[in-house]
């Protein structure tokens, strides 16, 4: 999976199977774009089926949660997984600078 | 092994899952009662409209915006400010924004519940509307006292609140670490105990459990997207979010 592709939101860069479809439809429901919403479902029904679709619900859903629990409580990423992450947090150039 | 799947595709644990958090939410918590929790769980959606949050979010800085929250009025100033901020912008919240919540009055522990009842709304929401389902109603509140428990082992460390590690709990918790995990995701909202029993609850059921946990790969197996599609949404999905973690 090509990180930088996929947080930038370039769905058909990322090198992962239907990577388009289900970035689209990430950003369409947390940025709530309800124009473009719809077709974003459908397009992940269309290639991913129903239960497709029912999974990538739940992982939006998981991570517009967690990320709220992490965020309002100031918590930091724990040593090991700063540990593992060290190569991939340079390349995406994210630096600790929460206060 | 292949989970049974509702109509709509959705798992049944999940399906159960989300309907316990959605009833837990009008049921008295540690500290806030049914109806507070409600209140909390109205104003939450009530965010998605206040233009202040819209206008702070597309700020360089959201504390460079003065103003009034489109709030519904029932719940306190400092409380409101809270669950918008976290609603719409928690990437940007900071210690000193909270200190000044607490200075206002708001208590760390009913923050902390409050922080749960928050995410656990937005989980819900942001399932049903990419599924395309009509955002759930509110139930009605259970009558009851909050249980008022503060656990004696939390301590300040980790976060900008006390919390909990694996020996600091005592016979009157749950040992959500067993259960969960002991990441420091598990210890955010520790200070109630309570609130992390119901949010992972609900959380490995929409994501997954820990990885060195036994049910993780049954989990992976019975995914419809592969493990890797499902971390590439969850990457997008927190960077969008503006998330520190």
């Amino acid at each position: 999976m090509d990180l930088v592709a996929t947080l930038e939101g370039k769905g058909a860069a990322t090198g992962m199977p239907n990577g388009a479809e289900l970035l689209a439809l990430t950003d369409a429901v947390v940025l709530r774009d309800f124009e473009s919403l719809d077709a974003c479902r459908e397009a992940v029904r269309t290639a991913l089926g129903d239960a497709g679709l029912a999974d990538t619900a739940a992982t939006i859903g998981s991570y517009n949660a967690i990320v709220k629990v992490a965020d309002a409580t100031g918590i930091e990423l724990d040593e090991s997984t700063a540990e593992m992450t060290v190569d991939m947090r340079a390349d995406l150039d994210l630096v600790d600078h929460k206060t | 092994m292949t989970e049974e799947r509702l109509p709509d595709g959705t798992r049944r644990g999940l399906a159960q899952a989300m309907e316990r958090a959605w009833q837990r939410l009008a049921r008295p918590g540690t500290w806030w009662t049914g109806a507070e929790r409600l209140a909390i769980v109205a104003e939450t959606r009530q965010a998605d409209a206040c233009v202040l949050c819209q206008t702070r979010k597309e700020a360089l800085s959201p504390n460079h915006v003065e103003g009034r929250h489109d709030s519904l009025g029932i719940l306190d100033e400092a409380v409101v400010e809270a669950i918008h901020r976290i609603r719409t912008d928690a990437g940007r919240v900071s210690s000193g924004w909270l200190k000044g919540l607490l200075e206002q009055g708001l208590e760390d522990t009913h923050y902390i519940e409050l922080v749960g009842v928050v995410s656990t709304l937005s989980a819900l929401d942001a399932v049903d509307l990419t599924m395309g389902h009509q955002q759930r109603a509110l139930p009605e509140p259970v009558a009851g006292k909050p249980k008022r428990h503060r656990p004696s082992g939390a301590q300040m460390g980790l976060g900008w609140l006390p919390t909990l590690n694996p020996d600091g709990l005592t016979p009157q918790e749950p040992d959500f670490f067993s259960k969960y995990g002991d990441y420091n995701v598990q210890k955010a909202m520790s200070l109630v105990p309570d609130e992390v029993m119901g949010f992972f609850d609900l959380d490995t059921e929409l994501y997954f459990y820990e990885r060195e946990l036994p049910q993780r790969a049954e989990q992976e197996a019975g995914r419809a997207i592969t493990p890797m599609q499902i971390e590439m949404i969850a990457a997008r999905a927190a960077s969008l979010n503006g998330c520190h973690y």
